[in-house]
């Protein structure tokens, strides 16, 4: 996972490439402590430039969801590539999170 | 001169006293100390046992060092450069060589040798250097470094052993889950099939799991399952969906199945981690088969003839344990004989990592349509299992589980 992250006052964007997988775990729960430390009302995940994800990755986008439910903040996926798209809906995924076009 | 070095070496020892002993945890360390002048092997003994290292033993030259080492297995080895019969490059060459001695530290005691020699002697294979006159400070310092290392090498080394053979003994029980032999002789005499499959956890344990289970003369149930993540903790999920499905004493229909099934698994999974699933009744006897899929990678299906290709079934599912009620649903269709039912975890598609993956979907549908010997089983997943590996299993970086299934004419080795 390579991972940039920029704040205005309402919102945490965090822009996750290349690949989420197993062994992102660690960063990716200190990305979702980060997220709720800042107070922000909304997360933006930009995955545009996200190449693949795993079932691992797919796990944290619900854990992710649940911990804005659980702190008070709003997760957004966005820009989903053709492929990352197709397993998201493929899970229903699409269903439970919130999905946005780039 | 004499007198000089006496001098000397009674100022170090005095030092010894007053300072902290920092080897006292390795009193039990074996020092094999190599070196031809008795003057210098003395006083290097005498250093080591002043800090409490009582296990040395002597060694004239490399050969006799080399001998000793092979036999006592030394933790660490201190040796002079020049020696007769085998010097002090050799010696350290030598036990590089040696798989049973290759990770001792080799500390080489240096005296007046030009810089290019000290510099070689690490080409050699030495840890370490230390002047001579030895000064007993440096010695003790060094000797830590190298017998805490080595320390740790060899808990590490004991740790990797027993985490490898935990593994073992898991990945025993694990495959101990998937249909044995027993089970698919009775299958493939039971029914007009011809089947093949193939199970390999990335890391000694997985996530992934498949079965087959008899429901009556006509009709069996087959599923393949994959748990999120893969290692020790998607391998611990296998074993409670075992026990869940242990417990089942009759299968109404897939959809019902995995309706329970995600009951069971919402109430244990912590968030972020589920199963996908596919599983079918095939029914032979009325040429069809009913299905669901939780979240699975699509099913492929051949249900018109040899001349038929492969075409993906809708996978779309809810996975299991994500949430309260699934609303998982059946979908039948026709199977008549020589249609083929090809299952697959998620690696077969995913090896290497998208978007460099060898197969997506339609691309291994492309593959099996093409296949050279399109009614045998096992050639197609040997051939797409080749495919993805190109003959390396390090190649897949995840759990791989590959089912294939053909209705026959008529059952194998039968008349009928």
């Amino acid at each position: 996972m390579k991972l940039t992250t920029t704040q205005d006052r309402t919102t945490f964007h965090a822009r996750i490439a290349d690949r989420l997988a197993f062994s992102d775990h660690k960063p990716f729960r200190e990305l979702l402590f980060a997220v709720t430390d800042s107070g922000a009302k909304t997360c933006v995940f930009d995955l545009s430039q996200l190449n693949s994800i795993d079932s691992s990755g797919l796990g944290m986008f619900m854990v992710a969801h649940e911990e804005g439910v659980s702190n008070g903040w709003e997760l957004v996926l966005k820009g989903a590539n053709e492929h990352v798209n197709a397993l998201l809906k493929l899970g229903k995924f699409d269903e439970i999170l919130t999905l946005q076009e780039a | 001169m004499n007198r000089a070095i006496a001098a000397y070496n009674d100022l170090q020892e005095q030092q010894s006293k007053t300072v902290e002993n920092r080897l006292l945890e390795f009193s039990n360390s074996k020092i094999l100390i190599a070196e031809d002048s008795p003057t210098v092997r003395f006083q290097v003994a005498r250093y080591l046992t002043l800090y409490g290292l009582m296990q040395i033993k002597f060694a004239k030259n490399g050969q006799e060092a080399l001998d000793i080492a092979i036999a006592w297995q030394p933790d660490l080895i201190l040796t002079d450069l020049h020696m007769p019969i085998m010097d002090g490059f050799e010696l350290c060459s030598q036990i590089r060589a040696n798989s049973n001695l290759k990770d001792i530290p080799i500390l080489v005691l240096t005296g007046a040798e030009k810089q290019e020699e000290r510099a070689a002697v690490f080409d050699a294979g030495a840890t370490d250097l230390i002047r001579k006159p030895v000064y007993h400070l440096e010695l003790v310092g060094r000797l830590q470094v190298h017998l805490e290392r080595g320390q740790l090498i060899k808990r590490l080394t004991e740790y990797k052993e027993r985490v490898a053979l935990e593994l073992d003994l898991g990945k025993t029980m694990q495959v101990g889950m998937l249909p044995d032999q027993v089970l698919i002789d009775k299958v493939l005499e039971t029914y007009p099939i011809d089947m093949a499959s193939h199970y390999q956890p990335s890391i000694g344990l997985g996530g992934d799991l498949w079965g087959i289970k008899p429901l009556d003369s006509d009709r069996l149930f087959v599923y393949v399952l994959d748990f999120s993540g893969h290692g020790v903790g998607a391998a611990i999920n296998t074993f409670r969906f075992q026990t869940f499905y242990k417990g089942i004493h009759k299968i109404v229909g897939p959809a019902e199945l995995m309706e329970k099934l995600n009951f069971f698994l919402k109430g244990i999974l912590p968030i972020g981690q589920f199963a996908t699933m596919f599983c079918a009744i095939l029914d032979f006897e009325k040429e069809e088969m009913t299905f669901s899929s939780a979240g699975a990678p699509p099913a492929l299906v051949k249900t018109d003839g040899t001349s038929g290709r492969f075409l993906s079934l809708d996978g779309t599912g809810f996975p299991l344990g994500l949430r309260s009620s699934g609303g998982y649903e059946n979908s039948t269709l026709k199977f008549p004989k020589r249609s083929s039912l090809f299952l697959y975890s998620d690696a077969l598609v995913e090896t290497p990592d998208p978007p460099n993956s060898i197969f997506d979907y339609a691309g291994l549908a492309d593959f099996l349509n093409g296949s050279d010997d399109p009614h045998s089983c096992v050639s197609r997943v040997v051939g797409v299992l080749n495919k993805i590996t190109e003959g390396n299993d390090d190649a897949l970086s995840d759990d791989v589980t590959v089912f294939c299934l053909t209705h026959l004419d008529k059952r194998i080795g039968s008349d009928q």
